[in-house]
């Protein structure tokens, strides 16, 4: 009963535009060295869209960027119609490299976001929906655990539920799969596929992994490299309506698209160091 | 909460250490220093006994534990009061100036720029050459001990809060952050718990120092305290009682390292397995 009301209680998003992130011209540099130059997309409600670009291209900088953590030299980065550094409860990031505080349990972690941003909601609640996300990711048992205790896997697991727990409606990923083996992947990969057609959330979602995009996404930015732009903007939605056709014909047409890009962007990256 | 063991078992079992050795290698780190201690003093003992060293510069277990019982049954006690006043009440001002000013360096780029050097030199420097100056400045009593323990153990604590502040991870901050943590709850939930073992670890280092500073002190200049009976003892070579003294000394140091582990223990359960010590 508290559970429902805690999770319906969320922010109403009834009025929310259409456009939830618009990315404006963006320019970005560390120190002198331009990292993005004169980037610009804007991404709606409920899309899966996966950038794909090579190492170093960008992609955590843009996504920092889209979380406000960076703030863009030039230009701006607009979220559900504010600038994107006015901390909000819009958005959640999964990690790479998980982020997990090494003091908290396990339940203590999935709360973390709930505990900062919903402090309308009391103890019980918060404790309830982080249980929640923690059974609905299977990881109810590991509650009291702390992430050392637990494989790389797990702790990514924790990572998710720690994002959904709050709701948001931007679920930003860098890489989130990258750093488990080849099973452990897969079975997330399933696992947030459920998660975010359940909850039809925005998800912008970095990595490498070209089957990955293929099968999770709705749209695919293409990134070239040094410095970063936007190179291509892939919509697969029409594509995927036929999923016979999406599985027998286009997935491999836009798979080896997607890798003849990767592999000019590599062989790109090689020439230059050769030449300095 | 209680752990679900299938999954720490699955956890040990593709982990380095297997769970029955484990227990035997805990059984030996508990039992072996305590046979080296016995069998180093049975040595010394039939030694000592054996071949008759001149008394006044040598003794063994047995006579020194009589010293012991003659220290006990006289101004050990009152001793201990005041040389352990001095410890605490240095400690307490160490840590209390540690603290703020180690956070500062740890957060402010400037003040870790503009006074980083100044406090490595000094934490590098014997400051205990400077005893005899606070001696003069603060007098015989305890004041004066009190002084040396908080410029020698100060630094300690502060250097490591220091470092520990700087080595935060980064990825932490930026997701504490990211879930909506204010600056205070960047603090309580990121920023304290990192420095802990840092703390601890400065914690250890000052107490070393700080007992070296309240024996120095009083066997430099006082008239009570354990470093002046040791002083005391030495000059009259009562030599089973002097080192009864620092025996003495010994134990206590051993005591507060053992209780500064248990802290560590208490503070960051999260480290239980992974440092083991
Ligand atoms: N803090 C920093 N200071 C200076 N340069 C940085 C910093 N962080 C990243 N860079 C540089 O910015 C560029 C983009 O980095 P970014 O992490 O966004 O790349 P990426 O596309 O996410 O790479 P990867 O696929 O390896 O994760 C890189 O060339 C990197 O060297
Ligand atoms: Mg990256």
């Amino acid at each position: 009963m508290t559970m429902e009301t805690a999770l319906t209680a969320a922010p109403a998003r009834a009025t929310t535009p259409a456009t939830l992130i618009s990315v404006e011209n963006v320019t970005f540099w560390y120190g002198s060295t331009l990292i993005l130059d004169d980037v610009s997309c804007s991404i709606a409600e409920g899309e899966f869209v996966s950038v794909i670009g090579a190492s170093g291209c960008g992609k955590s900088t843009l996504l920092q960027l889209l979380d406000g953590a960076l703030r863009p030299g030039n230009g701006r980065v607009v979220i559900e119609g504010h600038d994107a550094s006015k901390r909000d409860d819009s958005r959640a990031v999964v990690y790479q490299d998980f982020a997990l505080m090494p003091w908290k349990t396990v339940a203590e972690n999935v709360r973390l976001g709930l505990d900062y941003r919903r402090g309308d909601l009391r103890m019980k609640q918060r404790e309830e929906i982080a249980h929640h996300y923690l059974d609905r990711i299977g990881l109810g048992r590991a509650a009291g655990m702390y992430p050392y205790q637990l494989s790389g896997g797990m702790k990514q697991r924790v990572g998710l539920a720690r994002a959904f727990a709050v709701q948001p409606s931007i679920l930003l990923m860098d890489e989130p799969f990258s750093a488990l083996d080849a099973q452990n992947a897969e079975i997330l990969r399933e696992e947030v596929r459920g998660l975010v057609a359940e909850e039809r959330r925005c998800v912008v979602f970095v990595t490498h992994n070209l089957d990955e995009a293929l099968q999770l996404s709705d749209r695919i930015l293409l990134m070239r490299s040094t410095p970063g732009r936007l190179a291509e903007d892939i919509s697969l939605v029409e594509q995927k309506s036929d999923p016979v056709a999406w599985e027998r014909i286009h997935y491999a047409e836009y798979r080896a698209r997607l890798w003849e890009f990767l592999k000019g962007e590599v062989a790109a990256h090689s020439e230059l160091k050769e030449r300095s | 909460m209680t752990t679900p063991m299938h999954i720490s078992e699955e956890r040990s079992s593709t982990g380095l250490r297997a769970p029955r050795e484990s227990w035997i290698s805990k059984q030996r780190s508990r039992w072996l220093p305590v046979a080296t201690v016995i069998v180093i003093l049975l040595v010394w003992e039939i030694l000592g006994r054996t071949i008759g060293w001149n008394p006044l510069f040598f003794s063994y277990p047995s006579q020194i534990w009589s010293g012991f019982l003659s220290l006990a049954a006289g101004p050990l006690w009152n001793d201990l009061a005041v040389s352990g006043t001095e410890f605490v009440l240095g400690m307490l001002i160490s840590i209390a100036l540690a603290i703020p000013v180690g956070f500062l360096l740890g957060t402010r780029r400037n003040a870790y720029f503009a006074l980083d050097p100044i406090i490595s030199a000094l934490y590098a420097t014997p400051v205990l050459v400077l005893a005899p100056l606070l001696v003069i400045w603060f007098g015989l009593g305890i004041q004066s001990k009190i002084a040396i323990v908080v410029i020698l153990s100060t630094f300690s604590i502060m250097i490591n809060l220091t470092e520990g502040v700087r080595a935060t991870d980064v990825g932490l901050l930026r997701a504490a952050r990211s879930f909506g943590a204010g600056r205070w709850r960047v603090y309580r939930d990121v920023i304290f718990p990192s420095v802990i073992p840092y703390f601890v670890t400065g914690l250890r280092l000052a107490v070393g120092r700080a007992m070296i500073g309240v024996v120095v002190g009083e066997y430099i200049a006082s008239t009570v305290g354990i470093g002046f009976q040791i002083e005391a003892d030495a000059q009259v070579f009562a030599t089973p009682r002097y080192l009864a003294g620092v025996a003495v000394i010994v134990v206590l140091a051993v005591i507060v390292t053992e209780l500064l582990k248990l802290l560590e223990r208490k503070l960051a359960p999260w480290r239980r397995l992974d440092g083991q010590d």
